[in-house]
């Protein structure tokens, strides 16, 4: 019984470690995207010169 | 929990990384945007130089002026620096995720500022120097292939580049050749060029200067970028080891 628990716990933390890990990495897409391809004029301007110089395709 | 501490450790690395690259990218990459700028044809007066380098210029396909832009130079460079710190967190969130995630997988390597200064080099490798094969950096007023072409091949050879280096570091020998293949693929498929390679302006005097300008672009760019990778994945590795701790030992088990 104990045993099983013990499994049982190590399961979810191993599972919920990997999902954190996913979820940072989707946030770090998101922000990549938005920085870097986001077209809104606003984006585009402030980030232009970060953009060409992080050679992120612009125009 | 260690979706906090990654973005903790992201968060620290990118301030410090961000504030560096912005830096760096004051006295290197951003004058020669703005030489650049000074020989952009406007839609206005086609062929002209555009000399009001005083104020950020907007590109001709920005709606003749209306959009917002930073109003001075300084503002501009200001958000040159968010935009680089946001820039940093992205990229950091990334190596900081990839490290956690190959330590819960296959319990190595340790994290540390070395394994930190390692994946910076990847990063270099994929984000720098495996896309500037296909695109090289560019100056305002180049001719370029479609937007939306170049950012799907630029995202595609990124992503083929981390699966590649990642195979060849963790595979067993006999696979390693895979990784191998991942890494060349996106340059058989081959990067969106325009027909001709060249400049939006057109005058002898511009393509002359533009084309200078550009082989400082690239050189610039080029170790500006190497040391902001090699801080970052310093950096990232140096407090992924101080947050992450508690959850490497958690991971381990």
């Amino acid at each position: 019984m104990h045993t099983s628990t013990q499994l049982a716990d190590k399961t979810i933390v191993s599972i919920s470690a990997t999902l954190q890990i996913i979820a940072s990495a989707l946030v770090a897409i998101v922000v990549l995207y938005g920085v870097g391809f986001n077209e809104m004029d606003i984006a585009h301007n402030s980030a232009h010169d970060a953009r060409h110089a992080a050679v992120f395709p612009c125009h | 929990m260690l979706f906090r501490n990654i973005m903790y450790t992201a968060f620290f690395s990118a301030v410090i990384a961000g504030l560096l690259l912005g830096t760096l990218q004051a006295f290197s990459t951003t004058p020669v945007i703005y030489s650049a700028e000074i020989y952009e044809v406007t839609k206005e007066s086609p062929s002209m130089p555009n000399t009001h380098t005083e104020n950020a210029t907007a590109h001709s396909h920005q709606h003749d002026g209306e959009a917002w832009k930073p109003a001075s130079r300084t503002e501009r460079i200001g958000y040159t620096f968010l935009a680089d710190i946001l820039i940093a967190f992205g990229h950091s969130l990334l190596l900081t995720s990839f490290l956690a995630f190959i330590f819960l997988k296959f319990g190595k390597p340790e994290i540390s500022w070395r394994s930190g200064l390692l994946i910076g080099i990847g990063g270099y490798l994929s984000f720098y120097l495996a896309t500037i094969i296909g695109l090289p950096p560019e100056v305002p007023g180049t001719v370029a292939a479609d937007l939306h072409a170049r950012q799907l091949w630029w995202t595609f050879t990124i992503v083929a580049t981390m699966i590649g280096l990642s195979v060849l570091y963790l595979a067993p020998t006999s696979f390693k050749v895979a990784g191998l293949v991942f890494i060349v693929l996106p340059h058989i498929v081959g990067a969106p060029h325009p027909e001709v390679h060249g400049f939006l302006n057109q005058e002898k005097e511009a393509v002359s200067a533009l084309s200078q300008l550009e082989h400082q672009f690239l050189i610039s760019t080029a170790w500006v970028n190497l040391v902001y990778w090699l801080a970052l994945g310093l950096l990232s590795g140096l407090f992924a080891n101080k947050f992450l701790n508690g959850n490497a030992s958690l991971l381990k088990n």
